[in-house]
């Protein structure tokens, strides 16, 4: 009897040594390297510090923070256009050299004409994620981001997009920027590097980074170019001209 | 300079204007479908983003084309263009088409390009349109027909170019330094100032000045080499090692600018080095303008050619056709969102480039040419004796025979003579 409560025990302890071993090694696969960006709206009824709304037709649509059934917490972003347009709210986002990044956001969307819906991409950059449309239920947007050198992107989160405009309202929360150690197959894979990214919403073209000098390639022909002129002009100013020769 | 030689160099900058709207589509094509051109070991798509830059080739084409019967001139081969003739000219080859555009566009597609959001409403946007005058503000810059911009750039020029052409034809050298110097001058105050709108400063008229004159500079040389045509033949090797050199700059400009758009934004590229971009199309013209025969028909192959003459309509439409067919789903996708269709992105490209040139092409040769060919009266009055002559019980002989009293009044008046639209200078570049 003693021994059978003995082993009963021990296999209590068995267990619950094995469900903290297991929980500890799931929270460990789930959260990873630790994320550069976590953000879920969830202070104030602004965007918050470091968002910028960026327009094609200005003051045409609006960027709020609104309380309800979120997919984080209980408030997320809404991007609201009446009328056509392409709405973005931009965050700055310095990112290391050789490394991959997963950005990832849960969408919803209402109220769409044809074209983009609710999108993530980089600001500049054409390749963004395949768009959500609908509002029925919260829907992941993941956009893998590789870096050849240390920048600064400019993480965008979009209704419409480039020659899409659109109207209606996309709802972004639980967005996410982290590094990764792969990329899944099909993934939506953008590449960046080489310089710092511009902010768009910089105050004057002069606080821009300097922009990179072109391939050395270019000199090679630059020098044929200069050479062919060269040449030319000697040969050409040897002649006369055809009517001055003329009686 | 024979008549053969000079058509000769007509047809080199047909295939460069041909070459001009290609890039253009191909950038906005490559916008509205997202396709990018890559096949096995080779990456097209920094071609298709640089294709922004066609608008500049057109720009410095067409100051050109306009300045070629001065450099003539210059050379004691034929008359400077009267004034009345030059805006004749101008007026008929631009006007009717642009304002086709804005009548169709303005009265059927409104929702298309956003009109009338600015200061004034609709009635001020329509007003800047009819002045050229749009691009002077974002609202207007964008509104009826997204690539109107640049018309307005191009009429702008129509307005001082006489007095340029004049300074010109007295010091080419140091008229040309003087607008370049302007135009880098502008451009660098205009990078003072904020970021916001930069774009649309930096796309104003003295921005382009240039280009413009390195297109006028090439034309007086143009002619220059071509007054010394033994010397010309001698050097055709070295003009081809030219052109291609030339080429292969350009190329890796567009490489540069492709890089460019990861790194920051690329309207900065453009301020700082067009006038070196319009250095590369000055080697370029010249060099092809004078290379070995095989190059030269490279340069003017017939699809350029042919794509060269209905440039100007296909300008105005093809982003107008590209986003009707998209936006309206006249060609259906198997996804939600189009562009997120593979299949779609090719295939869609592919209609909308056909049915551009479809629409181009009709406006072209039943619009433009006709009126370029007989002129405003003579064009009305063709159009009156097509009434006149098909109305029931009418006869069916010539056209000219077959009008009644007020078509043969109007074809006996002066009419001008296709050959004539087809002098160099006269037949100027559409707009970029």
């Amino acid at each position: 009897m003693r021994s059978g409560r003995a082993r009963h025990g021990l296999g209590v302890l068995l267990v619950l040594a094995l469900s903290l071993l297991s929980s500890a090694a799931a929270a460990g696969a789930a959260t990873g390297p630790a994320p550069v960006l976590f953000e879920s709206f969830e202070a104030g009824a602004a965007p918050p510090p470091g968002w910028r709304l960026v327009e094609y037709v200005p003051n045409r649509s609006t960027a709020s923070i609104v309380s309800g059934p979120a997919a984080d917490g209980s408030h997320f972003l809404r991007i609201s256009s009446p009328a056509q347009n392409h709405a973005r709210l931009v965050l700055p986002v310095t990112l290391a050299a050789g490394t991959t990044y997963r950005f990832s956001a849960l969408a919803r969307a209402t109220g769409l004409g044809n074209g983009a819906g609710a999108v993530l991409g980089l600001y500049s950059e054409f390749t963004v994620t395949p768009s959500v449309r609908t509002d029925d239920h919260w829907q992941p947007l993941e956009l893998y981001v590789q870096t050849a050198s240390a920048i600064t992107v400019q993480l965008t989160l979009g209704l419409g997009h480039f020659g899409q405009p659109n109207s209606g309202t996309a709802d972004f929360d639980a967005v996410t920027v982290a590094p990764v150690t792969a990329v899944p197959a099909g993934a939506v894979v953008t590449r960046v590097g080489g310089s710092t990214a511009a902010n768009p919403q910089s105050q004057r073209v002069a606080d821009l980074p300097a922009l990179p000098g072109p391939s050395p390639v270019l000199w090679a022909f630059v020098a044929v170019l200069v050479a062919v002129v060269a040449i030319s002009v000697v040969v050409l100013r040897r002649n006369q001209p055809q009517h001055e020769r003329q009686p | 300079m024979t008549e053969r030689t000079a058509a000769r160099h007509i047809d080199v900058v047909d295939g460069l204007r041909g070459l001009a709207i290609l890039l253009v589509m191909a950038f906005h094509y490559w916008q509205l479908s997202f396709w990018a051109l890559r096949m096995p070991g080779v990456d097209l798509e920094f071609v298709q983003f640089a294709g922004y830059l066609g608008v500049e080739l057109f720009f410095f084409i067409s100051a050109f084309c306009l300045f070629s019967p001065h450099a003539k001139a210059m050379f004691g081969r034929g008359a400077v263009p009267t004034l009345r003739h030059y805006l004749d000219r101008r007026a008929i080859k631009i006007l009717p088409s642009y304002l086709l555009v804005l009548l169709l566009l303005g009265v059927f597609l409104p929702g298309l390009y956003p009109i009338g959001t600015g200061a004034g409403g609709v009635p001020m946007d329509v007003a800047l349109h009819l002045t050229f005058l749009h691009n002077l503000q974002l609202s207007s810059r964008g509104s009826f027909d997204g690539v109107l911009w640049s018309l307005a750039v191009e009429v702008q020029f129509y307005c001082v170019f006489p007095m340029l052409a004049r300074a010109f034809r007295r010091r080419p050298w140091w008229t040309a330094a003087a607008m370049v110097a302007v135009a880098v001058g502008f451009r660098a105050w205009a990078r003072r100032g904020p970021l916001d709108g930069f774009a649309n400063v930096d796309s104003q008229l003295p921005a382009f000045l240039d280009l413009f004159a390195l297109g006028m500079l090439t034309a007086y040389l143009l002619t220059w080499i071509a007054e010394r045509p033994a010397a010309a033949q001698r050097l055709r090797a070295v003009f081809t090692v030219g052109a291609v050199a030339a080429f292969g700059a350009l190329l890796t400009l567009f490489h540069w600018t492709n890089d460019i758009r990861y790194g920051g934004p690329v309207e900065l590229w453009q301020s700082v080095n067009r006038q070196y971009v319009g250095a590369v199309l000055l080697c370029l013209t010249l060099g092809s303008a004078f290379a070995v025969p095989l190059w030269r028909r490279l340069v003017a192959n017939r699809v350029l050619v042919f794509l060269s003459t209905i440039s100007y309509n296909l300008y105005l439409w093809h982003q107008v056709i590209g986003r009707l067919i998209r936006d309206r789903g006249w060609w259906p996708a198997s996804t939600p969102v189009p562009t997120d269709d593979p299949t779609w992105r090719w295939s869609y490209t592919m209609v909308s480039v056909a049915a551009s040139v479809l629409v181009a092409t009709a406006i072209t040769y039943g619009v433009e040419r006709p009126l370029l060919r007989r002129g405003v009266r003579g064009a009305t009055a063709s159009v009156l004796g097509w009434f006149e002559t098909y109305r029931p019980g009418s006869g069916t002989g010539h056209l000219a025979d077959r009008g009644g009293p007020r078509v043969q009044a109007a074809l006996g008046r002066r009419q001008v003579s296709v050959r004539e639209n087809h002098a160099v200078g006269d037949d100027a570049a559409p707009a970029g």
